[in-house]
């Protein structure tokens, strides 16, 4: 784990946070702060409302109760598209990609968007620099091969670049929904390697959705457990990990 | 004043009638196939041309079976449906939904040259079944228009029941809620849908055959209720059954007043509507299939 | 489809068009000419449904209307010129398909096909109906255009290279829109939608754009192929009419640039050859499913897959 000053600067702040689903209490009555420039892991068993709260925070879901504010801005009646413009990117667990598009393509597009180049009818996009070079620099930092067209990539390399995607956005606040989920064990550690050093040289707040608590305690500096739908405890990894409550909840004693 | 009220009224449950026979199968059938059967348009004509068939085959003494002319008809009919969707959709039901409605929409191309073979391309058509009038409130209305309005509101709650009584009826529900679910608790889903298609083109042929003599038939016959049972199934929310009820009505009407006051530009009024409503809510009135 | 094989087939294939008329009879010569008529509107409807995944089985109502703005000029405004008739057509078929397009693209796919047909036909019904001012089914005679003061002659080749020059164009034109960071943002909305609102960009602006243009292009086929036939009618606006262009693209192979070109110069001398049979419609639906079932990425598709097979042989 990098040393990285902790930038006391709120940057997402939320309060009374619910989402229900039927009658199913997804994320109940949730009040947390992410901080400027931390790598914060979400933890919990199945269900516990780690990846709706992820969601919540994206903009995909919309908010049922509570206060949501990014910013300082209020962004609790936002959706999804404002979200993403104002620097809230998420990354997908089932990666979502542009299938028929090479890897090359994939980080294109992210790029496109950020410059707001999009309606744009020349020059060619082969030709297209900046945008092209920064696009391969992506890749290389990645480990993902640029020409192979997204369906055919391994799942490893699809992981990352889904999150390559989301961090050529320059995201303010980057969510990553499981990284290693579907990897193997093996490559869990390659996969976070990748991801963690490009995340940290570059500053970007980042909020994890994690199960491997291995992971959570090499790569991010606080952890959030959550359980039903309500924050259990929060703190650094350590403390969590020697937490007995925590414990119970994800089965380790 | 009262009189064209009352033909406004009559001829509008009569157009909604036979629209909602044509939605109601497009309905079930996108409810558990997930398209929107173009073919649909060809199994309506050849309820229509099956029941002529049957009716001109009928020897003089059976003539009283006429009535059942149009239900061997839609049995007739729905095979065929069976047979294509066994036949033919299966096979590409991996494909993109927009594929597979391209080639439902290529067995219209089929079925039309089909009946051209057989029937020629000049149109048939047969009397009413009864001349027999009403007299409704001062306006003479022929029963046999009525007897239509009747059979649909039959099909309806029918349907109805089918749907929320029946085992069947429930396990369609449950296939069109969420295929994987089904299959997982061991429905033959693949079985379903075969049902489905059967049951859609089968009420697709009544309606043909109903209609067949009040239009006649020819290659391309009820064109415009075809288009309109679009309208009909886009602004109930596609795969709503009620929805498709309700909103065949609300054309039906505005078809019968638009065809009395502005009956040049009738079909512009009905889209103008459709596209206010559905911009309102973009699902349709009864919409929100649930997403594959 | 190999680079260089690429390469070579259209140099043959712009041989084949620079040089026809001096060789080919004139009725295929006219076949040409209408086969790189529909060559432009099926690029243009690829433009939707290959690059951004939509599938519109109305695009007849822009060949209906890039058609019937040029009948109705030549015969309320009197106005018989291409350079003026061409640039208000294209800008007609614009705005129609913003009007109808800002309805359409809001829906989920399979609306929007149903709803594009929708449309199709409600234009043709409205143009059957209002006789006096369209001429209802009996559609409205058109002569030839000039171009800047130049008369064409039908039975001559002029009019063939005037319209080898615009295709040409065109091609050109679009391949610029397909190969631009519009054309790569389409396909991302093609491919995964989901992630497209993901990543800021609202779906419905670029399907509206996509479609906009779609519908430009295909108004500019309109304006060439009535000048072509000489008769403005309403079952331009048709559900036939759309189907072809789709099974067109569907035909040459909607997932390589030039397959619609291939698909449309090969319908219209299928069809040319099949319409006097008497059950032709039979075949066209049976070809549309075959095509489906068998050779979804159509001639080209096909082609391309045989020419690859071929040539790793040879090196192998």
């Amino acid at each position: 784990m990098g040393e990285k000053g902790l930038n006391q600067t709120i940057i997402l702040k939320t309060s009374g946070l619910a989402k229900h689903f039927g009658g199913v209490h997804a994320v109940d009555g949730v009040d947390m702060q992410i901080f400027e420039g931390e790598v914060l892991s979400i933890v919990g068993a199945n269900g516990a409302g780690k990846t709706t709260l992820l969601k919540l925070i994206s903009g995909g879901h919309p908010i049922d109760r509570g206060q949501m504010s990014f910013e300082g801005l209020d962004v609790s009646r936002l959706g999804l598209i404002q979200h993403a413009r104002m620097g809230i990117i998420y990354s997908f667990q089932i990666p979502a990609l542009f299938e028929h598009l090479s890897a090359l393509d994939c980080v294109r597009i992210a790029l496109l968007t950020r410059e707001g180049k999009t309606v744009l009818f020349f020059p060619t996009i082969e030709k297209f620099q900046p945008i092209r070079s920064e696009a391969e620099e992506i890749l290389e930092m990645f480990n993902v091969p640029r020409s192979s067209p997204a369906h055919l990539l391994p799942h490893g390399q699809r992981k990352l670049l889904d999150v390559a995607i989301a961090f050529a956005l320059k995201p303010k606040l980057l969510l990553l929904d499981e990284p290693t989920s579907g990897v193997s064990t093996k490559e869990k550690g390659q996969v976070m390697d990748t991801i963690m050093p490009i995340i940290r040289k570059s500053n970007t707040t980042t909020v994890i959705v994690e199960h491997d608590m291995e992971i959570v305690t090499r790569y991010s500096q606080r952890v959030i457990v959550m359980d039903q739908g309500k924050i259990l405890a929060q703190g650094a990894p350590q403390e969590i990990l020697n937490n007995p409550k925590v414990g119970e909840v994800l089965l380790w004693r | 004043m009262l009189e064209l009220s009352i033909n406004i009224v009559l001829n509008g449950l009569f157009y909604a009638g036979i629209l909602f026979l044509m939605s109601a199968g497009l309905q079930i059938i996108f409810g558990v196939l997930r398209i929107v059967n173009f073919a649909h348009a060809g199994f309506y004509i050849m309820g229509i041309y099956f029941t002529y068939a049957i009716i001109i085959a009928l020897p003089p003494e059976y003539f009283f079976l006429i009535w059942m002319a149009p239900l061997i008809s839609a049995v007739l009919v729905g095979l065929l449906g069976l047979a294509f969707e066994r036949g033919l959709l299966k096979h590409i039901y991996h494909r993109d939904h927009v594929f597979q409605i391209l080639v439902t929409a290529g067995v219209v191309y089929i079925i039309d040259d089909l009946i051209r073979f057989k029937w020629g391309g000049y149109s048939i058509g047969v009397g009413p079944f009864t001349s027999a009038t009403l007299d409704i409130g001062g306006v003479v209305y022929p029963l046999y228009n009525l007897l239509i309005i009747l059979v649909t509101l039959a099909v309806a709650i029918l349907l109805g029941i089918l749907f929320r009584k029946t085992h069947i009826g429930r396990i369609i529900r449950a296939t069109a809620h969420d295929e994987e679910m089904t299959k997982a608790m061991g429905v033959n889903v693949s079985m379903v849908k075969a049902l489905t298609f059967f049951f859609g083109s089968a009420i697709a042929g009544l309606a043909g055959g109903l209609m067949l003599p009040v239009t006649g038939g020819w290659p391309g016959v009820g064109n415009e209720y075809l288009i309109l049972s679009f309208v009909v199934i886009a602004l109930a929310g596609l795969g709503s059954v009620n929805g498709a009820l309700i909103a065949a009505l609300i054309i039906g009407m505005v078809n019968s007043i638009g065809i009395q006051f502005f009956p040049e530009i009738e079909l512009a009024i009905i889209f103008i509507i459709m596209v206010v409503i559905l911009t309102v809510k973009p699902s349709g009135l009864f919409g929100a299939v649930p997403r594959r | 489809m190999p680079k260089r094989i690429n390469f070579f087939l259209i140099i043959i294939g712009l041989l084949i068009l620079a040089t026809g008329p001096a060789y080919f009879p004139g009725f295929t010569i006219y076949l040409f000419t209408y086969g790189m008529i529909m060559a432009v509107a099926a690029l243009a409807l690829n433009i939707l449904l290959g690059y951004t995944g939509l599938m519109s089985f109305g695009h007849g109502m822009f060949i209906g209307s890039g058609g019937y703005t040029v009948a109705l000029m030549m015969k309320y405004a009197g106005i018989h010129s291409f350079e003026i008739l061409i640039p208000v057509s294209i800008l007609i078929s614009a705005g129609l398909a913003v009007l109808v397009g800002c309805f359409c693209t809001r829906q989920i796919e399979i609306y929007f096909s149903m709803l594009t047909l929708a449309f199709g036909e409600l234009l043709f019904a409205l143009c059957s109906k209002f006789y006096s001012f369209t001429g209802g089914t009996d559609g409205i005679r058109v002569k030839m255009p000039t171009l800047f003061g130049y008369i064409f002659s039908r039975q001559a080749t002029d009019f063939y290279y005037f319209v080898l020059a615009l295709f040409l164009l065109c091609t050109a034109a679009i391949w610029v829109i397909c190969h631009s960071p519009f054309g790569k943002t389409i396909q991302a909305v093609r491919d995964n939608e989901l992630r497209v609102g993901y990543l800021g960009l609202l779906v419905m602006k670029y399907r509206l754009i996509a479609f906009t243009i779609s519908g430009a292009f295909t108004g500019l086929a309109g304006v060439l192929a009535v000048s072509l036939t000489g008769h403005a009618v309403p079952e331009l606006f048709q559900v036939f009419t759309s189907i072809s262009i789709v099974f067109m693209v569907i035909l040459g192979g909607h997932t390589s640039f030039l397959g619609p070109v291939v698909g449309a110069m090969v319908f219209v001398f299928l069809q040319a050859w099949l319409k006097p049979l008497l059950f032709w419609q039979f075949f066209f639906g049976l070809s549309i499913i075959v095509l489906v079932i068998f050779l979804p990425g159509g001639v080209l598709g096909g082609v391309g897959i045989w020419a690859r097979r071929v040539l790793t042989r040879r090196s192998s």
